[in-house]
């Protein structure tokens, strides 16, 4: 019964600060919207950028995901770890290391040339999509890794010892489990792309690749047209609801698999073919994403000795705010633990974060200067822009829990209390700090809406590297994104420690 | 004295039941798959709720009451400890679920793994004990929890024939020391005939009369012939 409570605050808390700020700028709307041959070009985009980029993000994971799975070798668990990285990169910093590789005057075109091959350019579709991928392969990777691990170990032995073909193995073993995941991962990267910001601005753009994000920001910042860019807002919240919708109700089958108790994932034979594609994806996909941020690191850390002492405040800004949100985030999300609580969690991906920055300036722009609460604006927002990740990540093992243990512990009379105290949250613990170690790490390194309000007054590190970036302070932006980058990377190490660590209570 | 006469319709499950059960007396529950022993079990741990009719202990109404004031304690077929605390702390939330144990606590939990035989597996989790160590850890959890009817649903089946057969010595035993109720739901006729004097057939969405095992198991004429395969 608590939990219903729970869970009917945490629903309305959202539906208000989502559509709040929505009808607060249809308030404020022109009457004579239309929609225009560029509207329409922004939208195709949209839609074909984001299709695009989820569906190889999701080809992509998978053999990794396998390879990873299976294979036992040094390094292996530093290797998943670094894969994480990609995607809670800053978007800004992951932008300037896929340009020293791709760009250009990159490392790939370098090659390219010095072997008397055109060079080919990074901006338009192709950049679009490159960074999607690398920011969304990591994520399903691991969505994929976690499904993989959490299979009982005992199917395999059972598919062992049938001596199933590659074939009748991939049917019995792997599409239980893609079929399960790669719909939610699939339609949660596709309403991630449709939102995509920074990506969009700064290898996309020109007519020929503008999102209806990009269309938002553009109304909002350039020509100050609330009405116009809450009209767009509403075009894009269409077209992710009806998409996450579809993608949920219609692939989102959930499958049961009973884990057992904790045993380690079993090791088989494998053949020397398989070995050799294991590796090479391993080795190709690593190249991929590692390489871009080995880039940006070496240029950055060259430049230390720019920095100056005023960093200081804007880095505990960031901090202060990515902590705060991890922690509302993933509370939050346990409102959220059923399907139709993943549904609306993950509309809020769908909302432009920059709309409901916008519409809660507008609605307390009345009562109080709203840049003297940037803080809570931004918090706000990121805590918002989080809860779609914390939700995804802990739905599956929460329902896990419930189907195991719900009746045990009914058997044993445990109060609402007892269960979350010895049985929920132990048992989720994992779950609990990927979450918070995620949101953390994102909203540290978040560029959405602190550009719309960031000023003098507060600042955020990422904001600071984004001024420093066009004042053509190049070295500089490179020196303070080591540091972004590290205090991310280390929050994310922190709480995937803590959830590592072993249950103190007994 | 426990008086079944119920019914249950509810979407595709049907079990209807008229029947009286001996208190301190081991019944096993047997029957073709699907033909409503775990929901039987479930129906009497209060897991599933009846349609109309009755369950009465001694003639005390249970039915509508929630699990834990059935006076009926049940170990599933698995899924009977939890995997994140330890033997000690699984036993003990059987007796209070704050974390602090208080010393009567403490010699009643000792006394229960000495009565199953696992003294001395207090700080293992349950991964690190054999098969038949976590039986007996889920039997004594039970046991803390002093009611007196016990459901089994298969609990056993995934043990050896030996460790088996010392479990059901020891429910055996256990069940006449504590003067219990046992209801042991079983594939394996052997089983049946080892523990219980009687037998209880469900069949055909029917919880039949209990009848003397020998009769109920007998393989060619009793009420089980079809489900015994004996052709």
């Amino acid at each position: 019964m608590a939990q219903r409570t729970f869970s009917i605050i945490a629903n309305t808390l959202l539906l208000f600060v989502v559509f709040g700020p929505l009808v607060v700028l249809l308030f404020y709307a022109d009457q004579n919207l239309t929609f225009t041959t560029a509207d329409w070009a922004a939208l195709k985009f949209t839609l074909k950028q984001a299709a695009l980029s989820s569906l190889l993000s999701v080809l992509l994971a998978w053999p990794l995901a396998v390879a990873l799975s299976r294979r036992h070798f040094i390094g292996r668990r530093l290797l998943i770890l670094t894969l994480s990285v990609p995607f809670i990169l800053p978007v800004i910093v992951a932008v300037l290391g896929l340009l020293s590789i791709f760009g250009n005057s990159g490392l790939l075109n370098s090659l390219l040339s010095f072997f008397g091959f055109p060079v080919f350019s990074i901006y338009g579709l192709t950049g679009v999509l490159l960074a999607h991928i690398f920011f969304n392969i990591p994520l399903a990777t691991r969505a994929f890794l976690l499904a993989i691990e959490r299979r009982p170990a005992e199917l395999e032995r059972v598919a062992d010892g049938l001596n199933l073909n590659f074939l009748m193995r991939f049917w019995i073993l792997d599409w239980p489990i893609l079929r399960l995941v790669a719909p939610q991962i699939f339609s949660l990267i596709f309403a991630l792309c449709l939102t995509s910001f920074a990506v969009v601005l700064t290898l996309g753009g020109g007519p020929k690749a503008t999102t209806l994000e990009l269309a938002i920001y553009q109304a909002f910042r350039f020509e100050l047209d609330f009405g116009r860019a809450a009209f767009l807002a509403l075009i894009q919240l269409s077209v992710a609801t009806l998409a996450c919708c579809l993608s949920i109700l219609v692939f989102g089958l959930p499958t049961n698999f009973n884990k057992g108790l904790d045993r380690p994932v079993y090791q088989r034979y494998l053949s020397i073919r398989s070995s050799v594609w294991d590796f090479s994806v391993i080795i190709l996909l690593g190249l991929f994403l590692i390489l871009p941020v080995i880039s940006v690191i070496s240029e950055g850390v060259q430049h230390f000795y720019l920095l100056e002492n005023t960093i200081w405040t804007p880095i505990l800004n960031s901090i202060n705010l990515a902590l705060c949100s991890a922690v509302i985030s993933t509370i939050l999300a346990l409102g959220f633990m059923s399907k139709w609580g993943e549904v609306v969690g993950t509309l809020s991906v769908a909302v432009s974060p920059l709309i409901i920055g916008a519409g809660l300036f507008l609605m307390v722009r009345n009562y109080t200067n709203p840049f003297e609460i940037t803080f809570w604006v931004t918090l706000t927002v990121n805590s918002i822009m989080g809860l779609p990740f914390s939700i995804r990540i802990m739905r599956p093992a929460s329902d896990e829990i419930v189907s195991n243990f719900k009746n045990l512990a009914n058997a044993l009379s445990m109060g609402p209390f007892a269960w979350f105290y010895w049985v929920y949250i132990p048992r989720l613990k994992e779950a609990l700090t990927y979450s918070m170690g995620l949101v953390a790490a994102l909203s540290m390194g978040d560029l959405g809406v602190i550009v719309l309000f960031g000023g003098a007054d507060f600042e955020t590190l990422p904001l600071v590297i984004y001024q420093l970036m066009g004042a053509y302070r190049t070295e500089q932006a490179m020196a303070s994104a080591v540091i972004l980058v590290s205090i991310s990377i280390g929050i994310f190490l922190i709480f995937d420690k803590i959830g590592k660590m072993r249950n103190a209570r007994a | 004295m426990l008086e079944l006469n119920f019914s249950l319709v509810k979407n595709y499950l049907r079990l209807s039941a008229d029947i009286s059960l001996e208190s301190e007396r081991i019944y096993a529950v047997v029957g073709p798959s699907g033909a409503g022993k775990s929901t039987f079990l479930n129906i009497l741990s209060g897991f599933t709720e009846i349609s109309n009719g009755s369950i009465v202990w001694n003639k005390r109404e249970i039915s509508g009451l929630p699990p834990s004031k059935r006076n009926i304690s049940i170990l599933f077929q698995d899924n009977n400890l939890f995997p994140h605390l330890t033997v000690w702390r699984n036993l003990a939330l059987a007796v209070t679920q704050r974390p602090k144990i208080s010393n009567d606590d403490r010699s009643q939990l000792r006394s229960a793994m000495s009565e199953v035989g696992i003294l001395g597996l207090e700080n293992r989790k349950p991964s690190q004990l054999s098969g038949g160590q976590q039986s007996r850890a889920a039997l004594a959890r039970v046991l803390l929890q002093k009611n007196t009817i016990l459901l089994l649903d298969e609990p056993f089946a995934a043990l050896g024939p030996s460790l088996k057969d010392q479990m059901l010595e020891l429910i055996k035993k256990i069940a006449k020391n504590r003067k219990l109720l046992v209801l042991m739901v079983t594939h394996d006729p052997a089983d049946a005939k080892k523990i219980a004097s009687h037998t209880i057939v469900v069949k055909e969405n029917t919880v039949h009369v209990p009848i003397d095992t020998k009769e109920a198991l007998e393989p060619t004429k009793g009420p089980l012939a079809d489900y015994l395969g004996n052709n």
